[in-house]
């Protein structure tokens, strides 16, 4: 691991946003990820595909932090994720600093996750107010902003328990938004949607998508990946199978696991 | 209304006779049964309970409003209400406490609440009344280090401050389990969205997961306020002047002792009636977020994309 950081230390030379190298995961005796090392260069949108257990979804949660990681190392806007270089060792960060971290990157969940004891519009200045320091009022005007991005502008006072599953996703949106991240993180974003809910959600993302955001999303949604990601990864059995613009992966694939799972979708 | 005439009467006449929104009902006998024999008990009641003069309804109308029971009386409300407070945020901490990965907190969390609910609350209020017996001083100062300040333990415990110790620090055991049914029962994808926009475990609670926790500890809290403010009743051992206290120190005048019970029966039914109240007022507020049909209809919605 101290030899991993040696290499990445140099961070005068400009750096990826995202800079993964070697990263481990396991739960219990079960090995999740195996070694993974990617990067996402800032403005990038990429996409990872890839079966059930693979390792995608709990990879993107290591990357702000849900899961700690087991080993290799995890660079984010030139920051090392949970850890510090301090006089030649490395230490592990305090919980405040994490959180401090967690600030620069915005995240959207499978579940929505919206609080449920708030409004849409509470929702989305929560984090600004009470993290960020933003007064109510400019948080207010921007929220409306992005509900106005997403097209719920008319919904902001309602609860998410009032919104169908498709705009509960475009607040949640709003509110990864809301903190001006760095990145975005969408965890399978519309695999909880109906299906003639999806679609709203995805015109959301795709939108997203052209306005130089970061973004990286876990999706079965191969369409999306096709339309609006500079580079697809193909993930399988805790590793990076294949990677490239969505046109090679997606239509040319080199590697047969890739071939297999995606004959699935074009069959089904 | 299926006799020869209407199959040949016009059909239009029979489907308005179908129509279900003019449909008789059938009598409901076996209700109307169950509601004679309950209305029959109910009035031997209401009749016994006026005719046997050992009720003594007009000494209890007397001494409804004697100086001394509302003196009582007041002393109940207010020590009930203050022990519960003190219970609550007290048993917020130790579910808090318990709920810890710390090992050290949980298990001494965990220890105070085996403790607290494993022996009966007459026998703790008696042990604080008493514990100058085994502590004559009460000391704070650093563990092995200089005393900051002593106290005479019975200068410090009068039956007031064993009453109110007692109560609360039972109290605080059964609200500690109760608060963290609650918490437990909000969803972990909330908990994880707080810590994935950087909120503080603190703020989290305060913001997110305490509000959502309150649907499910609201009910049961109502439960525990009803029984503290019976449980006060317990003081009376203790020589702590409360409505059961004044009123045994009547009786054991008089001798007129179910009126004078009575007379306390009332208060502590107002009491607790009071409580429900206010109880389904905090659960209408609690459950704002969870009602469909509190906002615009979900049809609103355009289809989009």
């Amino acid at each position: 691991m101290t030899t991993d950081n040696t290499v990445a230390a140099p961070a005068s030379s400009p750096m990826p946003l995202v800079y993964v190298r070697n990263v481990h995961k396991s739960f219990g005796h079960l090995e999740v990820l195996k070694g993974i090392d990617m990067e996402v260069a800032s403005g990038e949108v990429v996409t990872i595909l890839g079966p059930s257990g693979s390792g995608k979804s709990t990879f993107l949660r290591c990357l702000n932090q849900l899961e700690p990681i087991d080993k290799g190392f995890i660079m984010i806007d030139g920051e090392q994720a949970g850890y510090k270089l301090q006089d030649g060792r490395l230490v592990k960060l305090r919980a405040g600093e994490v959180r401090r971290q967690r600030r620069k990157i915005g995240m959207v969940f499978q579940q929505f996750n919206l609080y449920s004891n708030k409004t849409a519009l509470e929702n989305i200045i929560e984090a600004p107010v009470t993290v960020h320091g933003e007064t109510r009022e400019e948080a207010v005007a921007y929220a409306m902003e992005l509900l106005k991005k997403v097209g719920l502008d008319d919904r902001a006072d309602s609860f998410p328990r009032q919104l169908s599953g498709g705009q509960q996703q475009r607040v949640a949106i709003a509110r990864a938004l809301a903190i001006k991240p760095k990145l975005i993180l969408f965890d399978e974003p519309t695999s909880a949607l109906d299906p003639e809910l999806v679609g709203e959600v995805l015109e959301t993302m795709r939108d997203l998508a052209t306005q130089g955001l970061t973004m990286i999303v876990v999706t079965h949604e191969i369409g999306f990946a096709r339309d609006a990601a500079d580079r697809v990864i193909f993930m399988d059995g805790g590793v990076v199978v294949e990677e490239g613009k969505p046109e090679d992966v997606l239509l040319n694939p080199q590697q047969a696991r890739t071939r297999q799972f995606l004959n699935r979708f074009i069959r089904a | 209304m299926s006799d020869g005439a209407a199959v040949t009467a016009a059909i239009a006449e029979d489907d308005s006779l179908r129509d279900v929104a003019h449909a008789y009902k059938p009598l409901p006998i076996v209700r109307g049964l169950v509601w004679l024999v309950i209305g029959l008990i109910a009035l031997k009641v209401l009749v016994v309970l006026a005719q046997n003069r050992n009720f003594g309804w007009g000494i209890v109308g007397e001494w409804l409003t004697e100086a001394s029971i509302l003196r009582g009386l007041w002393v109940t409300l207010w020590l009930g209400v203050v022990s519960m407070a003190l219970g609550v945020v007290l048993g917020l901490f130790l579910a808090i406490g318990r709920m810890s990965k710390d090992v050290l907190i949980s298990s001494l969390a965990s220890v105070y609440i085996w403790f607290f609910r494993g022996t009966p609350l007459l026998v703790q209020l008696i042990f604080w009344y008493n514990l100058s017996y085994l502590f004559p001083e009460i000391v704070i100062g650093i563990p092995f280090g200089p005393t900051l300040a002593s106290w005479n333990t019975n200068d410090v415990i009068s039956p007031l401050t064993a009453a109110i110790g007692g109560l609360a620090l039972n109290e605080a055991a059964y609200m500690a389990e109760v608060i963290r049914g609650g918490l437990l029962s909000v969803d972990h994808g909330q908990i994880e969205a707080t810590q994935a926009f950087g909120m503080s475990p603190f703020r989290a609670l305060l913001r997110v997961i305490l509000p959502q926790a309150m649907r499910a500890i609201v009910p049961p809290t109502g439960n525990q306020f009803i029984s503290m403010m019976k449980s006060t009743s317990l003081v009376s051992v203790i020589a702590m002047a409360d409505l059961l206290y004044s009123v045994q120190a009547v009786y054991n005048r008089t001798f007129e002792i179910i009126p004078m019970l009575l007379v306390a029966v009332f208060y502590y039914l107002v009491i607790t009636s009071l409580l429900n109240v206010g109880q389904g007022f905090i659960e209408r507020y609690y459950g704002r977020g969870e009602r469909d049909a509190a906002g615009p209809a979900k049809a609103a919605q355009a289809p989009e994309g």
